[in-house]
């Protein structure tokens, strides 16, 4: 539900203060949580199920993101009782081939950036337009990016017209707003766009297209999860957080994990609520599993690339 | 004909005022030209009054800038200067205690920096440590130290930013009045030195149950062993810092000045997270 | 949703991360009896006034310990005297150095061993022994090491020499950390030392001599003598003693200062606090939320300088503790050896019945009692569960007299010149913390706190450069930083 926007709002958004230090030394502590046998090879496996997986090269074929449809709804054949991943991501042009390769009624969804992805370069009316049609196209959710120059200038407003007018052209696709934490500079600054973001009308918050260095880290995406607990407790709505970029491991992960579980708690540990925007990080989960499973420690090349 | 002198009854200082005791009692001592003077004897009250008036002016002459401090202390040799002729003490002994206050007023705005450390911690913080005035101290300078031991002991009191009450035997009274008239007129908020007159043990029995006085600060060889040593268990009750300070002869130098003062260490949250050591 | 459901919403923050047992597995061996070492050699002690050391988390014995007699403690502070005057005196300062640099190095290959062995002893998690009790006494020794051979820059301008034999009296709270605190200076200063470890805990300080051994560090200039407070007065009182460096109650502070009144020892007190953390409206809150957790709950809140008052702003009082209570709610208590162990278990039967004592008085003084964790307090064991207690006064007794156990007291004002006034409203002066985003109230609150440490933005951040001590109630002298060697220096 987003919250109309006025110059009250805008000032509680910019109003965000988040003290770097221990910001640092909370996901540092997470990241002392050691997550072992049963647990492991349970929150592995929900990790598996939160991935979003993605391609977004300028090479992606027709027929690699049918194979990436295929291994995000079997990600490893030898162990078909795993969980299938939470969607494949990918650009526009791809949604008609992913949707083809998932078939109507997968319980993969099929995500697709939109709106000039990844710098958001473009006039509003031809982002609104790239979104109607890639829904169209048979998109479930959109990943959509801010414009940072926007935000960073201090024009909130049209940020949120942007974010606003896109939820809009979605439809009943989900919304995913990246803010693109590597280029805001700050955590102050993650803070008040996550709240921009959420007031305008996201469904889930992101924070990175992956085109940008750093990518997620575990500080900005505390930030972004604090920023949705502070939404939850004032109206009761739920967002989601996706964290996009750089995590490549298992472990990393259930890290991830643990600051959910500890910020916003049972709620969010679903692909409902919470998503891994990433590409390695699938198969590194399953060498842990299939470890669990066999005990061998597991040659990346058991698994598939795509 | 001979003229009848007045005789004048010899005050203490407390609060920019002079006093007489509470209590009335006066003894006499002889004076330099070998006259016999009253002089005012501390009672117990006079300390504690002293102690209470050393409380509320601590704590605006702390938040003075160490500049400012200086500059008083620089008067007080000023003042001293000016009056040295009249001082019933040898001139040698005068000029190095007006040359000590000299010395001391320099050090006001230079010691935080020569004792206070940045500390290189392995964690996202900026850490620094920086000297704090400790308080209320009690200086006893030795009387043999003469007007030099006073001034040296108030001055290494003070210029940090403590306020003192310095105690003088009744015998040191006369160049101690000199003192307090320096002293009244060089710009001192009252209550940051004050000075009484009395029995040395006396007092320091009152001084050690006294709770709210945070130093003694004795020079050696003025209090008997089993005075200081029940000086030291009494302090324990507070955990009351006690320093002997060495004779006058040399100034207190930093590394001395330090145990009229607190170290406070500062963890100030810092900018980029980035490496360093767990939450604690 | 249910639309018209008027339920304020709340976070399913317990049982949200339901994780599996991971104990630590370093397997160490303890001796059946713990005596002393003495001159370069183990010595086993009398059996007379023996006791167990136990295990706080089951209340099972782990161990006998000796305690040391008169005769016991006189031939350690001989040893150490004849070490001083024989070697460590006489030793080039770089030396001196190297032998430093090697403990600090063992200690760092052992550091499992050491972990576990202190959880086992101490009842704190293993998180704490394993990330900062451990590294931190590591890193104190290379700290000192490298001071060794630059004394003269110490207090420059001035000539400073060793005191001579050191005698430490240490608590149980961080035994191995302690141990390093006030051994490493000493050395370092070139003192030599006598120790005694607190009666509940002397398993890793007795390891740390095995390390003096592997290292070869020459006979007498370390010495350990285990027992209660008996043992403690014949040491702190010996005439042989020079320097007397002690870590523990302010009551038994005030024992030894009158102990050694009218001698020529010197001393410094490490005695207890009753740290203030003040939160104003305009901190970082979520990150505020974890310094109060830090500050309190760190090591079951048996921690001198913990942050036991918290002082939050009016205005967002009820908001703040919201937040504190659901953080609290993801705490983990229970098994100290289990990795993911947040709140292990208090360190003595003693120690249990005083903090929960403190709990009754709070509550019969009117206080509102809160206790939470991510999971049930185990039954066997001496465990207490994370407490927040409001409604309280300035002058209640859980607001003035320190609790030493994972209680919290809440106090709220309204203007920094009120925070700040109550924060000094204590007779302790050790430690404060203050969390706002405004940098010219950081600093001019920092600065105004009566305090010998104050965190802006943090607390319970300890470093081997940073010295650390208080002032008033709380002790004198420092540890950590140059200001950590002037206790064992004499300056001329």
């Amino acid at each position: 539900m987003p919250i109309p926007y006025s110059e009250g709002e805008r000032r509680r958004w910019r109003s965000a203060r988040v003290d770097n230090a221990s910001v640092l030394a909370r996901t540092q502590r997470a990241q002392k949580r050691s997550i072992k046998t049963e647990s492991k090879v349970r929150l592995l496996k929900l990790a598996l199920n939160m991935i979003d997986l993605t391609t977004l090269e300028g090479q992606d074929t027709p027929q690699k993101v049918a194979a990436l449809c295929r291994k995000a709804s079997l990600p490893f054949q030898e162990m078909p009782d795993l969980p299938t991943v939470a969607a494949v991501c990918v650009y526009p042009n791809m949604v008609p081939h992913a949707r083809k390769a998932l078939g109507s009624n997968s319980p993969v969804k099929l995500a697709a950036v939109a709106t000039a992805f990844p710098s958001g370069q473009l006039p509003l009316a031809l982002k609104v337009e790239e979104v109607r049609k890639t829904v169209a196209m048979g998109a479930d959710e959109i990943d959509m990016v801010i414009d940072r120059g926007a935000f960073l200038a201090g024009q909130d407003e049209k940020v949120y017209e942007e974010i606003a007018a896109v939820k809009e052209a979605c439809g009943t696709a989900r919304l995913k707003v990246i803010l693109e934490t590597g280029e805001l500079g700050t955590l102050d600054n993650v803070a008040s766009a996550s709240r921009l973001a959420i007031a305008a009308g996201g469904d889930f918050i992101k924070t990175s297209t992956g085109k940008i260095n750093p990518a997620a880290t575990m500080e900005t995406t505390l930030v972004m999860l604090e920023a949705i607990r502070e939404h939850y407790l004032e109206t009761g709505e739920m967002i989601g957080m996706k964290p996009a970029g750089g995590i490549r491991t298992a472990k990393q992960s259930l890290h991830y994990l643990v600051l959910v579980a500890e910020t916003l708690g049972a709620g969010w540990m679903t692909n409902e609520w919470f998503r891994f925007g990433a590409s390695s990080l699938a198969n590194d989960i399953l060498r842990q599993l299939a470890r669990r499973a066999d005990g061998h420690y597991q040659s990346p090349r058991r698994f598939s690339v795509d | 004909m001979s003229r009848l002198a007045v005789q004048k009854t010899l005050k203490m200082y407390v609060g920019g005022k002079f006093i007489r005791s509470e209590s009335g009692r006066t003894v006499a001592a002889k004076a330099a030209d070998g006259s016999t003077m009253n002089v005012c004897f501390a009672s117990r009250k006079d300390l504690r009054d002293s102690i209470g008036n050393n409380r509320s002016s601590q704590p605006k002459w702390a938040a003075m800038t160490a500049y400012n401090r200086g500059q008083i202390l620089y008067r007080l040799a000023e003042i001293l200067e000016a009056r040295a002729d009249t001082l019933p003490a040898k001139k040698a002994d005068v000029h190095a205690a007006i040359d000590r206050a000299v010395h001391h007023a320099g050090w006001s705005d230079k010691v935080t920096a020569v004792l206070s450390t940045l500390n290189p911690v392995a964690a996202t913080y900026v850490n620094y440590s920086l000297v704090r005035p400790v308080g209320v101290v009690l200086a006893v300078p030795h009387p043999d130290d003469g007007l030099l031991g006073m001034v040296e002991a108030l001055c290494a009191a003070v210029l940090m930013g403590n306020s003192t009450t310095v105690l003088v035997p009744p015998a040191s009274a006369e160049v101690a009045t000199h003192l307090m008239e320096a002293l009244a007129t060089s710009d001192f908020p009252g209550g940051v030195v004050n000075i009484l007159t009395g029995d040395i043990p006396g007092v320091l029995a009152t001084a050690n149950v006294h709770d709210d006085l945070d130093t003694l600060f004795v020079t050696e060889g003025v209090l008997e062993p089993e005075v200081l040593k029940t000086a030291q268990i009494e302090a324990a009750a507070v955990m009351r810092r006690i320093v002997i300070a060495g004779r006058a002869a040399e100034p207190a130098t930093p590394a001395h000045l330090m145990r009229l003062a607190e170290l406070q260490t500062v963890w100030m949250s810092a900018w980029e997270p980035q490496g360093g050591a767990a939450a604690y | 949703m249910n639309k018209t459901a008027p339920k304020k919403p709340e976070l399913q923050l317990q049982g949200a991360l339901d994780l599996s047992p991971s104990p630590e597995s370093c397997p160490v061996t303890f001796r059946e009896r713990y005596g002393h070492f003495i001159d370069g050699k183990r010595v086993a002690g009398k059996d007379a006034d023996d006791f167990d050391t136990l295990n706080p988390a089951t209340g099972q014995p782990i161990a006998r310990v000796a305690a040391a007699d008169a005769t016991e403690v006189d031939k350690a502070v001989k040893a150490a005297r004849k070490a001083y005057d024989k070697v460590w005196s006489k030793m080039s300062p770089a030396d001196r150095g190297k032998y430093i640099y090697r403990i600090a190095r063992r200690l760092q290959e052992r550091s499992r061993e050491l972990a576990v062995a202190e959880t086992i002893d101490n009842g704190k998690p293993i998180r704490e022994t394993r990330d900062v009790d451990v590294p931190l006494a590591a890193q104190h020794f290379f700290y000192y090491a490298g001071w060794a051979d630059k004394l003269q820059y110490a207090a420059p301008g001035r000539d400073v020499r060793p005191l001579g034999v050191a005698a430490q009296v240490i608590p149980w709270n961080f035994p191995l950390l302690m141990a390093a605190w006030k051994i490493a200076p000493a050395l370092a200063a070139g003192n030599t030392v006598v120790i005694k470890p607190a009666e509940t805990t002397p398993i890793t300080v007795t390891m740390l001599t095995e390390i003096f051994e592997e290292i070869d560090l020459p006979p007498g200039v370390v010495n350990v003598v285990n027992g209660a407070g008996a043992t403690g007065a014949a040491l702190v009182t010996h005439p042989d003693v020079d320097k007397v460096a002690f870590t523990g109650s302010t009551g038994v502070g005030r024992i030894i200062m009158r102990a050694i009144a009218g001698t020529k020892k010197k001393a410094t007190m490490e005695l207890g606090g009753k740290g203030a953390n003040i939160v104003f409206a305009d901190a970082a809150l979520d990150q505020a939320v974890e310094g109060v957790i830090n500050g309190i709950f760190f090591n079951q809140g048996h921690v001198c300088c913990a942050g036991s008052r918290l002082l939050v702003e009016e205005s967002i009082a009820a908001d703040f503790l919201d937040r504190l209570r659901r953080r609290v709610s993801t705490l983990r208590i229970g098994n100290p050896l289990d990795k993911n162990t947040d709140i292990g278990a208090i360190n003595s039967a003693e120690q249990l019945a005083t903090v929960e004592r403190y709990i009754a008085i709070g509550q019969r003084e009117g206080a509102e009692l809160w206790q939470g964790a991510a999971c049930a307090r185990p039954d066997a064991g001496y465990f207490v569960m994370p407490t927040i207690l409001t409604g309280v006064q300035q002058s209640d007794t859980v607001v003035r007299e320190e609790i030493f156990g994972p209680v919290l007291s809440v106090l709220t004002f309204r203007t920094p010149d009120e925070a700040v006034k109550k924060a000094n409203d204590t007779e302790y002066g050790l430690a404060a913390g203050v969390w706002t985003e405004k940098t010219s109230k950081l600093f001019d609150v920092a600065h105004r706190l009566n305090a010998g440490v104050v965190w802006a933005n943090g607390y319970n951040l300890f470093d081997p450069a940073s010295p650390f001590g208080g002032i008033r109630h709380s002790g004198f002298g420092r540890e950590g930083g140059p200001a950590g060697l002037m206790p064992y220096l004499e300056v001329r």
